[in-house]
């Protein structure tokens, strides 16, 4: 034995120790433990590791079964170190929480629900296989399975691994991955219909700032999501889950593909390569930040060409922060699926406890949970498709607007993007509809626009409708008095507007403005004379 | 006026530059900028350097200050970029000033060589979107190991076109990657390796340090790969005089000196007078502030002494520091007062004299600084100021150990199982890990077992044939490699509630426990609060007739033992131990006459760890001629000074190793069978090294540990050499331990070192 191994063994008996002293505790605790894995497999939020757990040690606990089998009953002291973890975990959260006060499990179950219950209706579900029947079958029971698997560790071992996960093996030229396929014809997601997405026009281009996006088709769009073993950018956040969404002979259509094993990278990539291959531009959610540079890094990491690397896209975060930046302060993809379409997920696991979750699975527990981040994934690209959608809607048809502010943020939308008739729309909409300080920042917005296009006449008037509401808007009166001064040359009422506003403001070069202004007005006087 | 003597006088010689021509194979346009510098004959070590690197081997340069060593690796870099313009070289300095520094000179030797190439600072400070271009393209990064270890790295797949492209890396300040920091450093590099091969680079290493024992050894072992060591140096030297000076002893019981502080003031404001530019070197921001108070003070000179005087630590602003820098280079400055902030390779231009005002630590440090003084070919001074410490006076009465060559070794233990294993998970993080994948120089067997251990805590997946991380987060945040695993615990001044020091976690415990008196550049506090969970303490400033010393009950359990040998008719050992500090007590004891004033009771958490260690076991016969009482009391003396010897021979902190003397007398107490033994082990938990490399050398630290017992004129034991007396009436206890020594050296070498 090497002087390292000698030191890695000394390492490992320490806590050996530590665990023989512990060791009747662990007799006690263990009917304790068993409704801990229960609250774990359960997904109770307040029983998963906190941040500092995550950090470096393993807050989960490991069910000895299932270890015995696959460490094939040579490690005993690996098992009795993760029983002694397991133990001190279970104690720790015995104090932390007390027993009476423990959560009834199983609360907040994953949302293995079927989209079936939770959806409107007209939007039927069409299983894409008998593969996914099967799955659906197994899922509508969530509660039984995930008590089955709790209680009784190395029953697990008995079942299929992906019993519970939807979809099927893939076989790819790289090996093989697991796929998951579902249509959506004539889907809703709450009040937005997926396929309105084939109808966009140029908003696409205009949101994304992107000109390319204005000559590709509705039809070109691939929707991106991944669930990933961490938020960090870096070399060793997998994405385990990626789910595309995309157009097949106008229905919409998720793959996703789920690395069962770290190992499976390569072929996940593989077929994400063949989706990306296809697309003409990409749609995501925080996608240019997140999952586009960390699926470039998967693909280096495995010395693949990435086929997506320089697709035009575009991503919904920034312009949703836009649009919507008046009127809602939380614009997650869940709040905007909420507010926006009106759609009100149930059970759905929390983005938070995925890595965890995917780390559990990987350990030999946790099928229950896969399938609630797959429908997690499924979920976040169908509102995605719907959401790109409605946006498309209301930017190009104010009538389908419902609220002042959201006409202001997609009047700011098309005047950046240089569509000045689609933002007058939003403006004199937004005219109509607002009152108060919404109606004020229309009117601020159109007079900006209207300098611009240096409509002086039309500035004037829409300033003083501002002051008409707010005889206080220093900006208006600081536009009138420049606009007097140098445009229309009206001397007296420049030196009016100059003054309100250096009164308002107090500062030097208001009163600098004044004196200018007062001079000219003298020169004009004497020119006349 | 000085009251001291000089202990020391060593001149050294001028000696004449040692030059070659151009190498052939040079690119011309390399050999132009070095003309335009000046550089028409470079000196014989850095041609030697340039066709070591083109052979293709690695290399370390351990040549003096100002020996133009940053030439050695700006030639390869600027030639491998003129033959290929996408070629890319990584540079790692220790601190964020000396790349600043660095990035000026590099930039200015590529722009000579008519080459477009770029050449930028990574580090913490550096902005976004200079960042962005930097990673892009600039040919030459230049960077620091932490930023390597926590932003490089862990994101290489941003920077793969830098990684498939890198020719160089270069290290500098090499020696200032030892102990825990320098163990850390080298896993680092293990990572690189990987990363590097990842993307099919072989890049060269270079690294520089200063003239220490074990370069070409410490290069092997930080940078993971064989290096060729380069360490005669061809620039010229002037006429170096160095002299040490020992203030007066003011409090003979104590063995306390007067101030260094004062004595580097009044001896800088004699030669500022004279005329002469003099640098003095302080060890703390706080020293530079008293000695540049008590010199504005003294000197009387021509101008505004606040403007010709200036004082350059950490906290002065860099635009402040550059300033004086460059007042210094053109001459305009009599003197400066300064921390080691200037230290590292920062060019300040030709000084007449240096002054230190302290040991810094290493003879390396002593080197470094001195070295200050004559840039090229001027007569110089450097003067060594002692203090109090037992170093110091070590030092003073024993110049050979300065003046020879510097014996010192600069030590890492890149297998440490606590440090390997973070960064095994760092490396897994960047890379899956296969099943016959090495890293450094582990073996397969113990970098797979390794990645097992961390496979069952949850973090590594094997999938395939591969460890994958699957765990959250991002391990290289969690790894701090500036410091051990335990973090310093700091003292904060209650009167102001600012930080005052910090005390590493180990010495805590014996320092800073509640009621404990704590001595900060000759102030006295009290502790009054002492919170190890979140590594405060917190002092007030207070003039007691006591000082306190804690009462530990330390238990070392034999793990395993892996060498002895014989030491006279005594054995030492070495091997694994787990070591049971327990602080349970501490002691009150009067200043100068030693009674005990009093008890108090701690309750501090035992700490236990896995170290390394040696231990010496006495035979009978060697204790057997003295009264037990007196023995124990010679072997505590004894292991106090061999520690105090033991961290100037191993480069370390006095701090990186402790003590536990075992002198119970067995059962029946029949002196005849006493064998009491001495453990020094690492305080790093896993160890570093220390106590293995102690072990090779101890006939080495017996003689060092003799001469400070005997260099030292108190006639009973005082803090310098092995502890102030317990008692007032002690006595033959210094003697005792004197022949105890003796007798472990063999009396061939009592002979020689006794009489001196």
């Amino acid at each position: 034995m090497s002087r390292l191994q000698g030191k890695l063994a000394r390492r490992r008996k320490r806590t050996e120790t530590d665990k023989a002293q512990d060791a009747g505790v662990y007799e006690n605790s263990h009917k304790e433990m068993e409704a801990y894995q229960l609250d774990v497999a359960s997904g109770t939020p307040d029983l998963i590791g906190t941040t500092d757990e995550m950090a470096g040690v393993d807050p989960q606990p490991r069910d000895s079964g299932t270890l015995a089998e696959t460490a094939g009953g040579s490690k005993s002291e690996i098992i009795a170190q993760l029983q002694r973890r397991m133990e001190k975990i279970q104690r720790k959260k015995v104090k932390a929480f007390g027993t009476k006060n423990r959560p009834s499990a199983p609360m907040g179950a994953p949302s293995i629900t079927p989209m079936g219950t939770m959806i409107d209706q007209h939007s039927p579900i069409e299983p894409a296989s008998p593969k996914s029947d099967r799955a659906k079958e197994v899922v509508e029971s969530p509660h039984q399975d995930i008590s089955t698997h709790g209680l009784e560790g190395p029953l697990e071992l008995t079942l299929h691994k992906d019993a519970l996960i939807p979809g099927e093996v893939m076989d790819t030229p790289m090996g093989e991955v697991w796929r998951n396929r579902k249509r959506y014809p004539g889907w809703f997601h709450g009040n937005g219909a997926v396929d309105r997405y084939l109808a966009v026009g140029l908003s696409m281009a205009a949101f994304a700032k992107d000109d390319r996006l204005a000559q590709l088709a509705p039809e070109g769009a691939l929707f991106i999501d991944t669930e990933t073993t961490g938020l960090s950018s870096g070399a060793g956040t997998l994405a385990f889950l990626v789910g595309c969404g995309f157009f097949e002979d106008g229905v919409f259509m998720v793959e996703q593909y789920f690395c069962r094993e770290p190992v499976e990278e390569p072929a996940q990539l593989e077929a994400l390569s063949h989706r990306l291959a296809n697309a003409q531009y990409l749609v995501s959610f925080n996608g240019k930040s997140f999952d586009m540079p960390l699926i470039n890094t998967r693909y280096i990491l495995n010395r693949m060409k990435n086929p997506g690397y320089n697709l035009p896209h575009l991503d919904l975060l920034h312009v949703c922060r836009r649009i919507f930046k008046r009127r809602l302060s939380d614009r997650s993809l869940q709040n905007l699926e909420r507010v926006i379409l009106g759609f009100h997920r149930q059970g759905d696991i929390q983005g938070a406890l995925i890595p965890e979750a995917y780390r559990d699975y990987l350990f030999g527990h946790g099928e229950a949970q896969i399938a609630a981040i797959l429908e997690h994934n499924l979920l976040d690209i169908v509102a995605l498709a719907a959401l790109a959608g409605r946006l498309d809607e209301i930017y190009s048809d104010p009538a389908a607007v419902a609220h002042a502010a959201d006409h202001l943020g997609l009047a700011k939308e098309a005047f950046l993007a240089g569509e000045t008739e689609i933002g007058d729309l939003h403006l004199a909409a937004a005219d109509d509809m607002a009152d108060g300080d919404d109606r004020r920042i229309a009117l601020h917005m159109q007079a900006r626009e209207a300098l611009r296009r240096k409509a002086y006449g039309q500035a004037v008037t829409l300033y003083h409708r501002v002051l008409e509401i707010d005889e206080a808007d220093v900006d208006a009166h600081l536009q009138l008095a420049k606009l007097y001064e140098h445009r229309l040359k009206d001397f007296d009422l420049a030196l009016h507007h100059a003054k309100e506003a250096a009164a308002l403001e107090g500062e030097a070069a208001g009163e600098r403005r004044v004196l200018r202004i007062e001079k000219k007005k003298v020169k004009k006087g004497l020119r006349k004379w | 006026m000085l009251r001291g003597e000089f202990t020391v006088k060593s001149v050294t010689a001028a000696t004449g530059a040692q030059n070659k021509s151009y190498p052939d194979w040079l690119h011309r346009g390399v050999c132009a900028a070095l003309s335009a510098m000046g550089v028409q004959q470079p000196y014989a070590h850095q041609v030697n350097a340039w066709n070591t690197l083109y052979d293709g081997e690695n290399l370390v340069i351990a040549t003096p200050t100002a020996s133009g060593k940053t030439l050695c690796y700006n030639v390869p870099v600027a030639h491998a970029l003129l033959s290929d313009d996408s070629a890319r070289a990584l540079y790692l300095f220790p601190t964020k000033a000396l790349a600043r520094d660095q990035e000026s000179s590099v930039r200015k030797l590529l722009a000579l060589c008519g080459l477009d190439a770029k050449a930028a600072v990574y580090d913490g400070d550096t902005p976004a979107d200079v960042r962005r271009a930097a990673k892009k393209s600039a040919n030459v990064i230049i960077s620091n190991p932490d930023m390597l270890h926590a932003g490089i790295l862990p994101h290489h797949a941003g920077w793969a076109q830098f990684f498939s492209r890198l020719r160089y890396v270069v290290v500098d300040e090499l020696h200032q990657y030892r102990g825990v920091f320098g163990s850390h450093v080298a896993n680092v590099f293990r990572r690189l390796d990987r990363i590097c091969r990842f993307y099919g680079a072989r890049p060269k290493y270079v690294g520089c340090s200063a003239t220490i024992g074990n370069p070409g050894e410490l290069a092997k072992k930080i940078l993971g790969h064989p290096v060729r060591t380069i360490s005669q140096s061809g620039a010229p030297t002037g006429k170096k005089t160095f002299l040490m000076y020992n203030p007066e002893v003011v409090d003979p019981v104590m063995g306390t000196r007067a101030s260094a502080f004062r004595t580097a003031a009044k001896l800088a404001a004699d030669l500022v007078q004279r005329d002469i530019t003099t640098l003095v070197f302080c060890q703390t921001r706080r020293g530079v502030e008293i000695v540049l108070h008590y010199l504005r003070d003294r000197v009387r000179v021509e101008g505004d002494v606040q403007e010709v005087i200036r004082g350059y630590r950490g906290g002065y602003l860099p635009n402040l520091r550059r300033e004086i820098e460059s007042d210094l280079r053109d001459g305009r400055l009599k003197a400066v007062v300064a921390t080691n902030a200037l230290e590292l390779g920062i060019d300040v231009g030709e000084l007449d004299a240096v002054l230190l005002a302290g040991y810094p630590g290493t003879i390396a440090a002593t080197h470094q600084r001195a070295g200050r003084a004559g840039r090229r070919q001027h007569p110089s001074l450097s003067v060594l100021i002692a203090r109090s410490t037992p170093m110091d006076q070590f030092l003073a009465h024993h110049p050979a150990y300065l003046l020879e060559a510097s014996p010192e070794q600069a030590l890492v233990q890149p297998d440490n199982v606590e440090i390997l294993l973070s960064h095994l998970r760092c490396a897994a993080f960047e890379l899956p890990f296969g099943d016959v994948e090495c890293f450094g120089t582990v073996l397969v067997t113990d970098s797979q077992a390794a990645l097992s251990v961390l496979a069952d805590e949850g973090i590594l997946k094997k999938s395939g044939e591969r460890f994958h991380y699957v765990a959250n987060g991002y391990p290289a945040a969690d790894v701090n490699i500036r410091v051990t695993m335990a973090q310093n615990v700091v003292v904060y001044n209650m009167t102001d509630n600012e930080p005052l020091a910090d005390v590493a976690a180990h010495s805590a415990r014996f320092e800073l426990h509640e009621g404990a008196i704590y001595q900060h550049e000759g102030s006295t506090f009290e502790v009054t609060r002492f919170d190890p969970a979140n590594a405060k303490a917190f002092v007030q400033p207070v003039a007691p007739v006591y000082y306190t010393t804690a009462v530990d009950q330390t238990r070392i359990n034999l793990l395993q033992e892996r060498r002895h040998r014989d030491i006279a008719s005594s054995t030492l050992f070495c091997g694994d131990v787990e070591v049971l500090e327990n602080v349970v007590g501490f002691k009150k004891i009067r200043f100068k006459t030693h009674e005990n004033l009093g008890y108090g009771d701690l309750s501090l958490p035992p700490l236990t760890m896995e170290t390394e260690a040696l231990w010496l076991r006495f035979h009978p016969s060697i204790t057997q001629s003295f009264n037990p009482a007196t023995a124990a009391l010679a072997l505590d003396g004894i292991a106090d000074a061999l520690l105090q010897v033991a961290s100037l021979r191993l480069m370390c902190d006095p701090r990186d190793i402790a003590l536990s003397v075992q002198t119970a007398v067995p059962e029946g107490g029949q002196q005849t069978h006493w064998q009491p033994v001495v453990y020094i082990y690492d305080t790093h938990e896993g160890g570093v090294g220390l106590s293995e490399r102690a072990f090779d050398e101890m006939e080495l630290l017996l003689n060092d540990a003799m001469a400070l017992v005997n260099g030292c004129p108190c006639d009973e034991g005082c803090p310098v050499c092995i502890g102030p007396p317990v008692s007032k009436d002690q006595t033959g206890v210094k003697d005792a331990a004197r022949t105890i020594l003796a007798l472990l050296m063999g009396s061939a070498r009592l002979g020689n070192e006794v009489c001196n």
